[in-house]
């Protein structure tokens, strides 16, 4: 059979002849990427030398996806990461390349009062964009706006700080926040990159909402001086309290295309990219003008179930579909083996609160039958949502998922759209958004997250209790035992199918100095990016 | 000028177009092939021809699938969508032009606005508004790419028809009572056959490129279907190292629509009368 069809297609090799240019192109997948995990996490970052005499004047950055907003409240995720830091900043610093100690940053000191109150002293002399200097004014401004619920898509910020009750005010420059429960975790949460940003209450007021959300200041590195959702220009701003950033101005740029980022990067037009697919890391590593650092990153992919629809609201389905998703074969071939199947919904992140001896996500096909045949399911089909280009290899685990589904006799199909849509299966992320369980499954999957109307009201009761339970838990040891008793339910009742941490590959013109972070946000500050 | 020759390289695109189309629709036929299998740990294997050791001949692609196989199926589903369309275009573009042509008067006005407003839009804007606006399925494709192809037939026939409707076998049928009907179906219809075969001949170039782009953009075939505009989208990540997942569904779209467009003009040369009365 093979035969006659290779005969037929003789026609194709008399074109082909023509444009195979020798083997130069030879490559093996498995191999090339292998070497590439070395240059990963650990090395510290170190400051150039030669800042002073080294300056440059553009910066380019290109990426999959931008911002939709320039306010850091709304929308927070993984495009806001990527820009949102070197514009604004946050009290204290959970910094990503020393395991996520804390830093005082927009604060020059800080001590805990009681369970519930830490006193912070602001450092004094820092400016925002507009020159107005910093005060406790703005902080408490800044927390107080997550409580306004008619801020558009604020729930995650909000979660994120939903423990603030006020902030008090001192003097200036001195403030204290105040807690609704005994909170252990109340420092990270104001250093989370991703909504605790200070803003300056007079511009806000005088702006307003919309002018903010798109002409927005604060006290970062750089100013925005132009925003769209395709290109954000920023400014070296000179009154910066830190240490100057080596460049004068930094553009970030909107390329979905994979190929077409590489391309730019290796023709000078950018000098930084993020979300190199794999594959094609191996290709980059040849060029000289390129540097590639890959990490694993506080991230894990999911398809999420929504257990609202009423084909997928069997439990026993949702179980099935889990153990039918080999996890493993896809960390190793997509992967090339850099990414990493999760033991529960927990990151390494989390230091002493990580279980260890949680299992790892299971692949059983027999099992998977078994459960599809005790199901309520007759062979409906699915459809698994996925917005292109977004997610690494989103394309391709879709599909792949598809196929594994298929295999225990369910049908699924793949729609491709720019709207995300949650009606049954759809893809997603949950980034940890700091080391505790209550920056990572209880913010994106607690009872205040917003899932319960969007895809998971069947959230169980005993899940919500150990949840509020563990969030007001001082005793490591207790809170670590609540956070495995919710993962368990989690686990259990299956809202969304973790897939795998993904790794990602940054890459950036070798004149430069750089390190990536694992939360993924781009720092261009003097201490991280500077001229070799 | 002679009108009937072939040239050589003619009669090897035209061989190439035939083969193209027998193993497009043969080898689906005889070697079914589950389109949403994977096979994650054979992907991006490299094709016989450049490495001779991989036992497929043009490779696997991103999820380890069959590139060749893959690439029949895409070819078949690009043909039959081109087809599909051709004959709604055709169809549509019949019985308005005949109406218009026939009829004349407000009933022209209205097709002759219709068919005026059509062409004035660009088509694959025009598709790519339909196509966002009805959602993509294959039969979608084929109502898509049919109602942006229907106006150059409908204009055509009209003018044929306008020509003939005073011609005196036209009268004198008409004198002898036959319906319109019966006009239009044995005396209008014969007659305008061949000019009809060879525009659908050079639209279904056409088509073939509207249904590429399309998929190209993503608003054509969805997976797990395949068609030539999805692999070449597909294979674009990987133009740097494994270039043939684009390169070589670019070729097969290339063939298909140089080898129809020749064939068009091939048969234009035959079949036109108003070109057999010019070189009279």
């Amino acid at each position: 059979m093979k035969k006659t069809v290779a005969a037929i297609c003789v026609f194709m090799l008399l074109i082909l002849g023509a444009c195979s240019n020798g083997g130069n192109t030879k490559q093996d997948t498995t191999k090339t990427e292998a070497n590439t995990s070395e240059i990963t996490a650990g090395k510290e970052t170190e400051t150039p030398e030669n800042t002073d005499g080294g300056e440059v004047e553009f910066f380019k950055i290109g990426l999959a996806d931008l911002p939709k907003t320039m306010d850091p409240v709304q929308g927070v995720g993984n495009t806001t990461l990527r820009v949102h830091a070197n514009v604004f900043e946050t009290l204290l610093v959970s910094d990503p390349l020393d395991n996520f100690k804390l830093k005082p940053w927009l604060a020059e000191s800080y001590e805990r009062v009681d369970g519930k109150t830490i006193e912070f002293k602001l450092r004094p002399g820092v400016k925002f964009h507009d020159g107005t200097d910093l005060t406790s004014e703005d902080v408490a401004f800044s927390f107080g706006r997550l409580k306004d619920e008619t801020i558009p898509n604020v729930q995650d910020a909000a979660n994120l700080l939903r423990t603030i009750d006020h902030v008090e005010i001192i003097d200036d420059l001195t403030f204290r926040v105040v807690a609704s429960i005994d909170d252990p975790i109340l420092e990270q949460r104001v250093a989370c990159p991703m909504g605790a940003g200070i803003i300056p209450k007079a511009y806000f007021e005088k702006t307003g909402i919309d002018e903010f959300a798109s002409n927005p200041i604060g006290t970062g590195p750089y100013k925005v001086t132009q925003y769209s959702p395709q290109r954000i220009d920023l400014e070296r701003f000179e009154d910066y309290w830190g240490e100057k950033a080596i460049a004068a101005k930094v553009q970030y740029l909107e390329y979905p295309e994979a190929a077409a980022r590489i391309t730019a990067l290796i023709n000078n037009e950018l000098d930084l990219i993020a979300q190199v697919p794999a594959d094609q890391v191996a290709l980059l590593e040849s060029e000289k003008s390129v540097i590639v650092k890959s990490k694993p990153i506080t991230n894990m992919h999911l398809a999420v179930l929504n257990t609202n629809d009423p084909v997928l609201s069997d439990k026993k389905l949702r179980q099935a579909m889990s153990l039918a998703v080999d996890k493993q074969l896809l960390v190793d071939t997509l992967w090339s083996g850099k990414a990493e199947v999760p033991k529960g919904h927990q990151f390494h992140e989390y230091g002493d609160l990580y279980v260890e001896d949680y299992p790892a996500y299971e692949f059983n096909l027999e099992k998977a039958k078994e459960l599809v045949a005790e199901s309520n399911y007759k062979g409906e089909e699915l459809t698994y949502s996925v917005v292109p280009n977004y997610y690494t290899f989103g394309a391709e685990q879709a599909e792949a998922l598809v196929d594994m589904w298929h295999k225990i006799g369910v049908n699924v199909k793949v729609n491709f759209s720019d709207k995300k849509d949650e009606a049954q299966i759809s893809q997603w992320s949950n980034t940890m958004r700091f080391p505790d369980p209550a920056g990572g499954i209880w913010l994106q999957w607690g009872a205040d997250s917003g899932r319960r109307e969007k895809t998971w009201s069947s959230m169980p009761d005993s899940y919500v209790e150990l949840g509020q339970k563990m969030v007001a838990e001082a005793d490591l040891a207790k809170r670590k035992e609540l956070m495995v008793e919710l993962m368990k339910v989690w686990d259990d009742d299956v809202p969304a199918i973790p897939v795998y941490y993904p790794a990602e590959n940054w890459a950036y013109n070798s004149k430069y100095e750089w390190e990536p972070y694992s939360n993924q946000v781009i720092d261009l500050r003097a201490n991280n990016l500077g001229l070799k | 000028m002679s009108r009937s020759s072939f040239l050589k390289t003619d009669y090897i695109i035209l061989l190439l177009l035939v083969v193209v189309l027998a193993v497009a629709i043969v080898v689906p036929i005889v070697h079914p092939f589950d389109l949403k299998a994977t096979d994650l740990l054979n992907r991006l294997q490299a094709p016989t021809f450049s490495f001779g050791e991989s036992e497929y001949f043009l490779g696997t692609d991103n999820l380890g699938r069959d590139f060749l196989l893959r690439l029949i199926y895409g070819t078949r589903t690009s043909l039959v969508v081109a087809f599909g369309a051709l004959i709604i275009a055709s169809t549509l573009g019949i019985l308005l032009g005949t109406l218009s042509g026939m009829y004349g008067g407000w009933v022209d006005s209205i097709i002759s606005f219709i068919i005026d407003a059509k062409l004035s839009l660009p088509t694959t804007i025009f598709a790519i508004a339909l196509a966002s606006f009805l959602g993509s399925s294959e039969i979608n494709m084929v109502i898509i790419i049919g109602l942006s192809g229907f106006a150059s037939f409908a204009r055509l026939v009209r003018s044929e028809i306008m020509k003939l409707k005073n011609a005196n076998f036209i009268r004198a049928s008409r004198l002898m009572g036959a319906s319109s009907w019966r006009i239009a179906w044995e005396h209008f219809l014969p007659n305008i056959l061949s000019i009809i075969i060879v525009n659908g001949t050079l639209r279904f170039a056409s088509f073939v490129m509207l249904e590429s782009s399309l998929s190209f953009l993503g608003l054509g075939i969805k997976p797990p279907n395949v068609s030539l505009g999805v692999m070449v989208s597909n294979g674009r990540d990987y133009l740097f190292q494994q270039w043939w997942l684009s390169i070589v569904p670019s070729l097969v779209i290339a063939l298909i629509v140089l080898a129809s467009s020749i064939l068009g003009d091939r048969l234009r040369d035959r079949l036109d009368p108003n070109l057999g009365d010019l070189n009279a």
